[in-house]
């Protein structure tokens, strides 16, 4: 099971590394996010049933664990001292030779709230409205108004910078 | 840079995330292992000292409760003990509460659900807190007042309602010390503003979800 879980968690790495880069802004909450989110799925792992896709699954549980208490609730108590604490979350979108419009990009996205992030996000891995359904938890009728909004929204944002 | 810029934009981003080293095994399987490091362990693991610490308080409230270990006469001297039962048991549910809702269902609900049970949990804590502290408070002060018969028993009225009086000024004087010296309040105060500003956030994260 555990080698299951190991190819798992690498298959779908980039959308983990994605979420933690969307809602954590230094290196050591990034971390901390992606041992939480790994944490999360192990202790659902055995009694994932195939109900719902993997993908939707793996967004369901990084999406509940990046935007619920955890993330704030306490300080870090203690010091990653583990073979993983070299361990970084890559940050791609932060990187000095980017395009100018992925820097603005990320900028007009942190502006967003949590919710529109995960709206966001959602949107453009071209999620089916199901899909967002099952994930986000509001009905597919107002999938395509909520889009609509947030789209206008974060082109207002990216004109400004 | 209009949707379609964006859009090409993001499936950059993330084939490069794609394209990333895949993590070794050593790295997810130490993430695993060192989960007692875990923020969340570590509030469960200080819950469930709590809890302990909640359950041997009950007990001993309990044994006062069964043993009458102060020979009280009136079953109404028991009140206060019966309050600071009531107050613990409310504390030891939240606690409980608390447990079950530390990771128990983010992995199966959607973020609307999540973010509404979170919020109910969060209110249903703070309400429990505010009672604790009404709770705690009359049950202190009337334990002094339930030791007045056996006080008649051997004094006379004056005399027991005078040092019954003092051991309420006393106990008062107490709290408004505590209170004053900031030990309780910055405590608790502080975490009662956290969970304020948690609970305001949380809100407003469900209603964007509504509109």
């Amino acid at each position: 099971m555990e080698e299951q879980f190991i190819d798992l968690v690498n298959h779908y790495r980039a959308l983990i590394y994605k979420v933690c880069n969307l809602y954590c802004h230094d290196a050591e909450s990034r971390r901390d996010l992606f041992q939480e989110v790994v944490l999360q799925l192990w202790k659902s792992f055995p009694s994932f049933r195939n109900e719902s896709s993997k993908s939707t699954w793996i967004y369901k549980v990084t999406l509940n664990t990046a935007i619920s208490n955890f993330r704030k609730e306490s300080k870090r108590v203690e010091k990653a001292t583990a073979s993983f604490a070299l361990f970084e979350v890559p940050d791609i979108s932060s990187e000095p030779d980017n395009a100018e419009s992925l820097t603005s990009l990320r900028t007009a996205i942190n502006k967003l709230s949590d919710v529109e992030k995960a709206i966001v996000m959602l949107y453009l891995d071209e999620k089916t409205y199901q899909q967002m359904s099952e994930i986000i938890g509001i009905p597919i009728s107002s999938i395509g108004v909520r889009i609509n909004r947030v789209k206008k929204k974060l082109s207002n944002l990216i004109k400004t910078y | 840079m209009n949707i379609e810029q964006i859009k090409s934009e993001w499936s950059g981003y993330n084939a490069r995330l794609e394209a990333t080293e895949k993590l070794n095994d050593v790295i997810i399987t130490s993430m695993l292992k060192e989960r007692s490091r875990s923020r969340v362990t570590a509030i469960r693991r200080s819950n469930r000292a709590y809890l302990v610490w909640m359950l041997l308080v009950l007990a001993m409230l309990f044994a006062v409760i069964t043993g009458n270990p102060f020979d009280f006469t009136y079953s109404w001297q028991f009140i206060p003990y019966w309050i600071l039962v009531a107050g613990v048991l409310l504390t030891t549910a939240s606690l409980i509460q608390s447990l079950k809702n530390l990771g128990a269902e983010i992995n199966k609900v959607d973020l609307s659900s999540f973010l509404i049970n979170t919020i109910r949990a969060y209110e249903m804590k703070r309400k429990i807190e505010s009672w604790f502290v009404v709770l705690i408070f009359s049950g202190g002060l009337l334990t002094v007042i339930s030791f007045l018969p056996k006080k008649l028993q051997h004094k006379s009225l004056a005399q027991s309602l005078l040092e019954t009086t003092i051991g309420v000024a006393v106990t008062l004087c107490i709290y408004l010390v505590a209170f004053k010296a900031g030990a309780f309040k910055r405590r608790k105060q502080a975490a009662f503003e956290n969970d304020l500003a948690e609970l305001n956030e949380l809100k407003a994260l469900s209603v964007d979800l509504k509109y």
